[in-house]
């Protein structure tokens, strides 16, 4: 599916004393198959803005359009747009609640007016693609670890078949290792079944290392949107909005100041930034 | 006891602590061991950062140091109360002040004042002195400019920073912090931290911080690194990032300085020492690069 923002302005408490505008006339659209990473500080306008692409949010002008269509028109079938648009909200395992975890996974599709023959073929194939062994079915949600906890939360979206995956802060609280399983599943479901994912975070470190494009915005504007690499370069701008390059970006800058001129500097992992510095030293 | 300055802020003696959850008639049906031998001794005014991987027990032993849990074995004093007093149990939770990592959860008032205001009124204090309290906890975090704003309209890192304000009204001790940056974005991962730096360099609060983040625990003075329930490794940042290799084999990881150091040497480049900062690593590499330049000439 193909989402287009078509100049989206949104304003909370619209009606009440104190209107704040949380969207300003954002203009973009999200192809089939991209790895999108979204940043902004906090109270940019990153959780309205997603709430706007599975129809949660209504713009009080501009239009969604999926393929097209006008997600407001009247006919329009918003219900199918929530699962084709899945989203995971932050701490999605605040939200598990059967008493087992393929329950819990069946939910959504039975929601979606799924046989439960169907809903369980779903959720087990969910479940097998966030690595959660059939072992552990019948097992109470609260029983699991936290990394498996959430995996499972995202297995209760991915049951409903998205095209698109918008995960919001995904790795928030977890330990490095559960950290890099929720990016490797990102990145498994969309080399490997060709879904459209966008990742909201914090790490500058983990949106580098796996967005292709990059989406920044500040208070309420869509003010980079562009390759990952390029955007990370604008260090001054990005810095000002309170945002960060990543770290392995900052330390090849660094270089450069200290002696280092010809340095390159794209680097978003150790390893890349130990091999630009090993080649830089070659020369010597 | 009575007037004895401890040295020792916190002390652990062979802490364990059992998970028990038993069915309807009681039995136990599951025993889950979260902490076992856990000694440890912290000095006033150190800074100490807790790492450890999800279900390491970190978080149990931070509740074990303000007496939200006690020990099933062994003993944790603060200033010399055993935290199984009931007797001491306020006097410690005034002591050692606890700050979460969902700043939306930790807020109650309408206005940032009220909201810091809680915890002394809930000591009883009286209410001139609250007033002056209030006034000096939000001036020690840097939010005396919103005291009047609603706290829905600060952002992430200023929440925190409230939160903090909240527990400082309380006069505590020890500042103990279980991952309060995780949900903040980078500016307001950095103001939270100046501030908990602040604290414990201009008035010698002892911090205890729990976090994954392992770049945040390079300033620490010391390191506990927790697994399965255990203290698996401590020491200085330096001696513990030092230790790559066991740190890996419990899920966690090094500082990038630490790990691009780390690499470069594989490859034969001489990088002294284990670099913990961009500034440190910078200054090694420049040296071996020297190195390089000078034994070619």
């Amino acid at each position: 599916m193909i989402l287009r923002f078509d100049h989206v302005n949104y304003v909370y408490d619209a009606d009440g004393g104190q209107p704040v505008h949380a969207l300003s006339d954002i203009d973009l659209t999200i192809g089939e198959g991209e790895f999108i990473g979204l940043i902004g500080h906090t109270g940019s306008g990153k959780s309205t803005l997603i709430q706007h692409a599975d129809g949660l949010l209504k713009p009080v002008s501009g239009r969604i359009l999926a393929d097209g269509e006008d997600i407001w028109e009247e006919k329009f079938d918003r219900k199918a747009l929530r699962a084709r648009v899945g989203l995971v909200f932050q701490y999605p395992e605040h939200q598990l609640f059967e008493e087992d975890i393929l329950s819990d996974v069946c939910y959504g599709p039975m929601n979606l007016g799924c046989s439960a023959e169907e809903a369980r073929e779903r959720a087990v194939s969910a479940l097998r693609q966030v690595g959660i062994g059939e072992d552990l079915f019948g097992q109470s949600p609260f029983d699991l670890s936290g990394g498996q906890k959430r995996r499972t939360a995202i297995a209760g979206v991915l049951a409903m078949q998205p095209e698109i995956l918008i995960l919001d802060e995904p790795t928030a609280g977890l330990d490095p290792r559960g950290r890099d399983e929720i990016l490797a599943l990102a990145r498994t479901l969309h080399e490997e079944r060709n879904i459209t994912v966008v990742l909201v975070s914090h790490s500058m470190e983990d949106i580098a290392r796996f967005a292709k494009r990059l989406l920044v915005l500040g208070d309420g504007r869509l003010v980079f949107d562009g390759p990952t690499g390029e955007v990370f370069s604008h260090r001054a701008e990005l810095e000002e909005m309170g945002l960060e390059i990543p770290r392995p970006q900052r330390l090849l800058e660094a270089l450069k100041e200290h002696g280092f001129p010809e340095i390159g500097t794209g680097a978003y992992t150790a390893e890349e930034a130990a091999r630009l510095i090993l080649r830089e030293l070659e020369k010597r | 006891m009575e007037g004895k300055i401890h040295r020792m802020i916190a002390q652990a003696r062979d802490v364990a602590y059992h998970y028990i959850r038993r069915d309807e008639e009681g039995r136990v049906v599951r025993d889950t061991a979260a902490l076992s031998s856990v000694s440890f001794d912290i000095e006033r005014g150190e800074f100490i950062a807790i790492l450890g991987h999800n279900g390491s027990g970190k978080s149990t032993l931070a509740k074990h140091l303000n007496g939200l849990l006690t020990p099933g074995e062994g003993a944790v004093l603060i200033e010399g109360m055993d935290t199984r007093d009931g007797e001491q149990i306020w006097n410690i939770r005034r002591i050692a002040g606890m700050v979460f990592q969902n700043p939306d959860n930790q807020i109650i008032g309408q206005i940032v004042e009220e909201d810091v205001a809680f915890g002394p009124e809930n000591l009883g204090v009286p209410p001139q002195e609250i007033a002056e309290r209030v006034q000096e906890a939000l001036a020690r975090v840097g939010m005396t400019e919103k005291r009047r704003f609603s706290p829905n309209k600060l952002s992430g890192g200023q929440k925190q920073r409230v939160s903090i304000a909240g527990v400082l009204a309380m006069r505590p001790k020890i500042l103990i912090l279980d991952e309060p940056t995780a949900m903040l974005d980078p500016e307001g991962r950095r103001e939270v931290l100046e501030a908990v730096h602040s604290l414990n360099r201009r008035e010698r609060i002892t911090v205890i911080l729990i976090t994954h983040d392992m770049e945040e625990a390079v300033d620490a003075d010391r390191i506990y690194v927790m697994d399965g329930g255990r203290i698996a490794l401590t020491g200085t940042p330096r001696e513990v990032f030092a230790q790559a290799e066991q740190l890996a084999a419990i899920g966690l990881t090094v500082p990038m300085a630490v790990a691009v150091a780390g690499l470069l040497r594989q490859e034969g480049l001489a990088v002294e020492g284990t670099p913990l900062t961009q500034e440190e690593l910078v200054e090694a590499i420049c040296r071996a690069a020297d190195k390089i330049t000078g034994d070619i000439k």
